[in-house]
């Protein structure tokens, strides 16, 4: 058992406020699941309104003791609005993509608001995550993105999302947990500077694809994540344009295996994921066809997007159990 | 959006900002003519380039300015202060540090803490006034900076509605500060000690007199004191309140010696005791008022030997005591003659011919009394003018005013006799306060003002006592009977408050002054006794605070209870075949059969019978019900009804 202080706050935090595994579709946040606490500016009205009651009682103001029970009568009636204004919410799922290990995944949440009235100021925490503010119009839907780092491959679920407000002074922190049923897969991450890819078997002699120098230009496109910095064209970007990559010809008509067994034995096995990763990107940036063959899956020979994407699966999803 | 630095708070927009100045600037408005000219201006400055840094982009003032501005302040408070530091002096200082909060907001942060600071104005302006046109403008102000608070959690919207919402939250805020109000306990003695609060009130009755000291106090309409009655209302004649007496004369002015504390005044017994409560407006001086001759005494009060009632501690704020008093009485009738000395006293020189007037009535009489009938008698006969505007008299005031002259006002009337009195051998005395009063039919107040004020003289007789004399009562009869603006010319400068003529002024008078004095007693005036008063008319006899704060939690929590009744009214509205619906997939749910957002009614169905052969018959029927409901031509109650009915039934 992990006694770091993070983990406690945080099975404390599920204990207390009764979350265990996921919600059923679709979320209506009722009020027992609704909480509120002052939140700084709360803390700081609050000792004002101490400060000015004790001086009217000093100083015998009658007024001031209006002011003061007036502005805790409005600060009461604040938090009753702000209360309203998440009582009824209803979330479900949104849309999730695949993204490569390092980069944050982007969980999207569908709120709708059923009432005649505007939601304002809901946000969605997830530990140091605060996402932007949104305003839900009455009546329509609106979507909450949540970002979670990505430290390994494979699935990620959502966990427990704070939905919050502080609507509509600032002066009271109201939230709900929920946690819609979501996750996304997490692709390995592609190595940095892999090896270019291995040679088609039948044309060893000839078109190798040598390192810098032999390789013919076949045009630019669009800068992915996992290129190399040596191919963008980057007298296009001094020129203020868009990063773009170029292109080359690759083994046209090619075939490309991409063998587990062919990887050296000194690297390990996130390793060898790693290099399959960036060869599997590189074969289809210059698109190529090619095979995947792992001690799991056999793929192939196929290109286009979804070989991509089920060879990245498969890859990610590599010695984990199948969810 | 990561959650970076703590310290980012997003910018507040054009609107917001002048929002912002608006609430700074209206609670502004009462507290200017409080404090130092030089601070008002320094203020109205500051708010004036406040808005052309909004409205024409003026660029933010670097932070040296402001802290130059900023310690302008203090040097003005301390620059001519003669006396210790008085809480007024330090408090005029917060509505220019709110101004200068207003030249550095940008942030929503700012905004809050420029919140606080006009809340705080506020309260600073309650120190210096607290009448309702102040209530009524400092809270304005508060609310449009609530305003601002909201439009900063609800952009983007139509501009007035942050007003609106602030003030829906305001009249949903009222129950709960009129029950904090009502129960809040009153008699907790004040905390700490702090830099006392300063004089503040300036005109009013004055401890001497002297010609002309009276008169102009007659240009003065403002409320002096109010009063009221627990039975009738005396006449008019017999309304004579009084306040300070005097007793030693220098030629022009009348003193009184300091008061001590004495014994009660002795009175001749048998005539009827008269109850009534008085409301006096702070006028710095320890004197209070009674109608004549007071017979009890309220705490931090005590009887002079001249038998004037006098406050322990000068009278700063309003004070509401109770009296009671016998109507012209005789006081004292034997008394020893070391009393009766002070009584006799006259300066050594001046005067001669009324001197000499007096002495003559002392030798044709014998009898006290009838030389005080000789000389009123003098008075009516010898064509005295009761006037606010006589001529000024020299060094020898008697003489000039009782035969040269013969145009003055109360004062010299009540100063000529006195001295002719003790001239002539009678122990007399100058008494000052006030006569009169006009009865407010709205609420059955009687309001004295300034103008009323009055001086009379009072006259030993042996074997009587002190007896009231009024010269002005055998000039101008009509003064005593039906108050000043009756007995004077019109042509004499009377404020606009009390002149008879107009009718619709005075029935306006009479209500605005109705509910001045209503705001007097029942809000500012609040204290232990009314809220006995309040208690014991809901029920709720004489509690100690424990019951009080059991009350009020109680009824707060009653009103918190309608809040949120109100908070989840409309969630009641939905659906009611929606929400059966959600209820059998939440029940099924808990079955691991959830209901996927993309199946109709009748699909789900089959995938739950097709999970559960137990449930297919009741499912089937449910989904069909559900299915016509929601798509059928004609849906009705009936179907609602058995549709819950079913669901409820369902146990899976």
């Amino acid at each position: 058992m992990d006694y770091s202080f993070a983990k406690i706050s945080l099975r404390l935090r599920n204990r207390l406020f009764r979350l265990h595994g996921t919600q059923t579709e679709p979320i209506v946040i009722g009020h027992s699941r609704i909480y509120l606490i002052p939140s700084k500016w709360g803390v700081i009205f609050g000792s004002m309104l101490m400060a000015m009651m004790l001086a009217s009682i000093n100083y015998a103001l009658s007024l001031g003791l209006v002011l003061t029970f007036s502005l805790g009568g409005i600060a009461l009636a604040g938090t009753m609005r702000g209360f309203r204004n998440v009582l009824g919410l209803e979330v479900r799922h949104g849309r999730t993509t695949p993204v490569f290990c390092g980069t944050p995944v982007v969980f999207n949440l569908v709120l709708r608001n059923h009432l005649p009235r505007m939601r304002f100021s809901l946000e969605g925490v997830v530990e140091d995550y605060v996402s932007p503010l949104l305003h839900l119009p009455a009546k329509e839907s609106g979507e909450l993105a949540i970002q979670v780092p990505s430290q390994t491959r494979g699935w990620v679920t959502l966990p427990w999302v704070k939905l919050q407000t502080c609507y509509p002074m600032g002066l009271v922190h109201l939230w709900a947990y929920v946690r819609p049923n979501l996750r996304v897969l997490v692709y390995p991450q592609p190595e940095l500077q892999a090896p270019p890819l291995p040679p088609t078997p039948g044309t060893q002699g000839a078109q190798t694809i040598a390192g810098s120098g032999a390789e013919d230009f076949n045009g630019l496109r669009s800068y992915q994540p996992t290129d190399q910095p040596r191919h963008i064209a980057w007298k296009v970007v001094a020129r203020d344009g868009p990063m773009l990559v170029k292109q080359f010809q690759g083994v046209a008509g090619g075939k490309v295996t991409l063998d587990w067994a062919n990887l050296p034995d000194s690297l390990s096995v996130e390793k060898k994921i790693s290099r399959l990763t960036a060869w599997v990107c590189k074969a289809h940036a210059q698109g190529a066809s090619w095979r995947l063959v792992t001690p799991e899956v056999d793929l192939g020979p196929d290109r286009g997007e979804s070989h991509y994407h089920h060879c990245l699966t498969a890859l990610a999803l590599h010695g984990k159990n199948s969810d | 959006m990561a959650k970076t630095a703590t310290k980012f708070s997003p910018p507040l927009t054009p609107h917001q900002a002048l929002l912002l100045w608006a609430s700074a600037a209206i609670t502004a408005i009462p507290v200017t003519g409080h404090i130092s000219v030089l601070l008002a201006i320094e203020l109205w400055l500051l708010l004036a380039w406040r808005v052309a840094q909004v409205g024409w982009r003026k660029p933010i003032l670097p932070r040296g300015v402001l802290v130059l501005f900023l310690l302008i302040g203090p040097f003005i408070v301390t620059n001519g202060m003669t006396q210790s530091f008085t809480v007024e002096r330090g408090a005029s200082l917060v509505p220019v540090m709110a101004a200068l909060k207003q030249l550095e907001s940008r942030t929503h942060r700012d905004a809050f803490v420029s919140m606080m600071l006009v809340s705080f104005m506020a309260l600073v302006t309650f120190l210096f006034s607290q009448t309702i046109v102040t209530a009524l403008v400092a809270g304005t102000g508060i609310l449009v900076a609530m305003a601002v608070m909201v439009s900063i959690h609800s952009p983007a919207h139509p501009n007035s509605r942050p007003l609106r919402v602030t003030f829906m939250l305001a009249l949903q805020a009222l129950p709960f500060m009129l029950v904090l109000f009502l129960t809040f306990p009153r008699n907790l003695m004040p905390l700490w000690t702090l830099p006392p609060s300063a004089s503040r009130a300036e005109s009013g009755l004055k401890d001497w007199m002297s010609p002309g000291s009276i008169g102009e106090l007659s240009l003065s309409g403002e409320t002096a004191f109010r009063a009221r009655f627990t039975r009738t209302v005396p006449p008019n004649q017999q309304l004579y309140w009084r306040g300070p007496v005097m007793t030693n004369f220098d030629g022009r002015t009348w003193r009184g010696p300091v008061p001590e504390a004495a014994a009660m005044p002795r009175l001749a017994p048998g005539k009827p005791v008269i109850d009534y409560e008085i409301t006096l407006e702070p006028h710095n001086s320890r004197w209070l008022l009674a109608l004549d001759m007071p017979v009890s005494l309220g705490p931090g009060a005590f009887f002079s030997r001249d038998h004037q009632l006098v406050s322990r501690t000068p009278v700063r704020t309003r004070l509401r005591y109770s009296g009671q008093s016998v109507l012209f009485p005789a006081a004292d009738p034997e008394l020893p003659p070391e009393a009766l000395g002070p009584m006799l006293q006259l300066p050594t020189s001046g005067n001669p011919r009324a001197r000499a007037l007096a002495a003559s009535w002392r030798k044709r009489h014998t009898d006290d009394a009838a030389i005080v009938k000789e000389a009123l008698a003098y008075f009516t006969r010898q064509g005295f003018v009761y006037t606010l505007n006589p001529p000024g008299l020299g060094s020898n005031s008697v003489d000039d005013f009782v035969f040269n002259t013969r145009r003055g006002f109360c004062e010299h009337y009540a100063s000529s006799l006195t001295f002719l009195m003790r001239a002539a051998g009678v122990p007399a005395r100058v008494v000052t306060g006030y006569q009169g009063g006009e009865l407010n039919p709205i609420d059955n107040y009687l309001v004295v003002r300034q103008a009323d004020a009055h001086a009379w003289a009072e006259v030993w007789i042996r074997g009587e006592g002190w007896q009231r004399v009024d010269p002005t009562a055998s000039v101008a009869p009509i003064r005593v009977l039906a108050g000043l603006a009756t007995a004077l010319p019109e042509t004499d400068n009377l404020p606009l408050l009390i002149r008879q003529d107009i009718k619709w002024m005075r029935e306006f008078r009479f209500r605005l002054d109705a509910i001045t004095n209503g705001w007097n007693q029942w809000v500012l005036g609040y204290n232990t006794q009314s809220q006995q008063r309040i208690l014991s008319l809901l029920g709720i006899q004489s509690p100690d605070w424990k019951t009080l704060a059991i009350y009020s939690s109680l009824l707060v929590a009653f009103f918190m209870l309608i809040l949120a009744r109100w908070a989840t009214w409309p969630q009641r509205s939905r659906d009611a075949g929606l929400r059966a619906w959600l209820q059998l997939t939440r029940k099924l749910a808990r079955h691991n059969i959830p209901h996927h957002a993309w199946e109709g009614p009748l699909d789900y169905a089959a995938r739950v019978s097709a999970r559960r052969e137990d449930l297919r018959s009741d499912i089937h029927h449910i989904a069909q019900i559900y299915a016509e409901l929601r798509y059928g031509a004609s849906p009705s109650k009936q179907q609602l009804r058995t549709l819950e009915k079913l669901i409820r039934k369902l146990t899976p």
